[in-house]
């Protein structure tokens, strides 16, 4: 696939796209849209009609002008200055969860760690109790799979969803707010229940499948591992280069707005697209020797959190949160260990993202 | 690009730049996305739009935009 760069999948009735080059022009196209609500069942239902209404609302389905009225307003929490502010909240709350797991020997990382350490830090800045957070975690999830295309049945995320909105939405009307609640204003009350849904689970689920890929992949390459706990390169370059090599959004799609020449392949108007961000990031023309972890790479260009206007706006939070996680880990574990081989791994069955669902683990605590 | 008297550069790092749009949003007289990449206006008077410009630098989700003062 990476070769040819643009390839016709019958199975998927569209288009697949992974060169860097390719995929980084079609995500700045105004030729592609982002308007493509995925199937969540049957319009004749109520339900599924309201989810859908909620979808419709969201910036990464929306193109503009549409997507430029409500971008700038749901950007401010998570600029690199306002993660900056709550910097030492999040450095606390990865450190207190860590505190009360010590001394678990052996831990499933994605459920111990990776799940509770996100969902507590995007729950926290908007406002959800803690005591919430399992039933939050479940509706989350399910909406996640109904988005990433996953096995959940459609009428399972569509029911979390709308449970998920009525939640925020009695929360916001008790006054209940957070640190980052305060840059959202101006959004009607929809917008903002839509959009809150949007970033509650992507903030969390995202964020979780990065964790879990960062301690897999580092696990598999022990030398590049050693020279991150030992200082030798910073959390920072490692994190980067661990979106590229393993990052959680394999693939985003569109569809062609119009007819699109990518060398000899014309797509056509109307047919769907997806945007193989992980194969981009593989891509030789771009990468030297790209299916090693090089922790310290000189090259950039990582397609991890997209190009664009639909750019990651969680992105500066994502990387500090993977930071920190990093920067703090070695601060109470020696090592970790007994990650289970590749072919015994429990991949998320899903199209568009790339998580584990279990990261069992034997872990050494000072 | 400078501001004449405060001796400030505002550059975009290429490298760092996803073209979000953010700073064209934020600064429309200072910024432009050209051929996927967010440039600096020619010809713009900087020190005008001094506060838009610090507003996209904070904002960028790349940090691609860097001002030396």
């Amino acid at each position: 696939m990476r070769d040819s760069g643009v390839t016709w999948d019958e199975g998927w009735r569209g288009w697949i796209v992974a060169g860097h080059k390719d995929v980084a022009e079609l995500l700045s196209s105004d030729r592609m849209t982002a308007e493509r609500l995925p199937n969540i069942g049957s319009q004749q239902s109520e339900d599924t009609r309201v989810a859908a209404d909620i979808m419709s609302r969201w910036i990464v389905f929306l193109d503009p002008p549409k997507h430029t009225a409500i971008r700038p307003k749901v950007a401010p929490p998570f600029s690199p200055r306002a993660i900056r502010e709550i910097d030492g909240l999040i450095t606390s709350t990865f450190r207190e969860h860590m505190e009360s797991l010590r001394g678990q020997t052996e831990m499933d990382f994605m459920r111990e760690v990776a799940f509770p350490f996100p969902a507590t830090v995007i729950a926290g800045l908007f406002g959800v109790p803690a005591a919430d957070l399992p039933v939050f975690g479940q509706w989350s999830d399910d909406v996640a799979s109904l988005m990433h295309s996953g096995s959940t049945e459609p009428a399972q995320g569509v029911q979390s969803l709308l449970q998920l909105a009525d939640y925020l939405r009695s929360l916001f009307r008790s006054g209940v707010t957070g640190p980052l609640m305060k840059h959202l204003d101006g959004l009607d009350e929809e917008d903002l229940v839509a959009t809150c849904v949007l970033f509650l689970f992507a903030g969390h689920e995202t964020t979780k499948n990065l964790l879990g890929n960062m301690l897999v992949t580092l696990s598999d390459w022990p030398e590049e591992q050693r020279r991150l706990w030992s200082g030798e390169v910073s959390e920072k370059r490692a994190v980067e280069e661990l979106l590229r090599y393993e990052g959680p959004a394999k693939a985003t799609v569109r569809i062609a707005a119009r007819d699109v020449a990518i060398g000899d392949t014309v797509i056509e108007a109307g047919q769907k697209i997806l945007l193989a961000l992980g194969g981009a990031n593989r891509d030789p023309k771009v990468f030297d020797r790209p299916d090693d972890l090089v922790l310290e790479r000189s090259e950039s260009g990582s397609l991890a959190f997209g190009y664009g206007i639909h750019f990651c706006v969680g992105a500066p939070l994502a990387r500090f949160e993977a930071q920190v996680a990093l920067r703090e880990l070695p601060r109470f574990w020696t090592g970790y260990g007994d990650v289970p081989p590749p072919e015994d791994r429990q991949w998320q069955p899903r199209l568009l993202n790339r998580g584990l669902d279990e990261l069992p683990m034997r872990v050494a605590w000072r | 690009m400078t501001f004449p008297d405060m001796r400030t550069t505002v550059t975009v790092d290429p490298e760092r730049c996803c073209a979000t749009g953010g700073c064209v949003f934020i600064a429309p007289e200072v910024f432009t996305i050209e051929n996927g990449k967010a440039e600096v206006l020619a010809g713009v008077d900087l020190t005008e739009h001094a506060e838009e410009i610090r507003e996209a630098s904070d904002c960028c989700p790349t940090e691609a935009i860097q001002l030396q003062e």
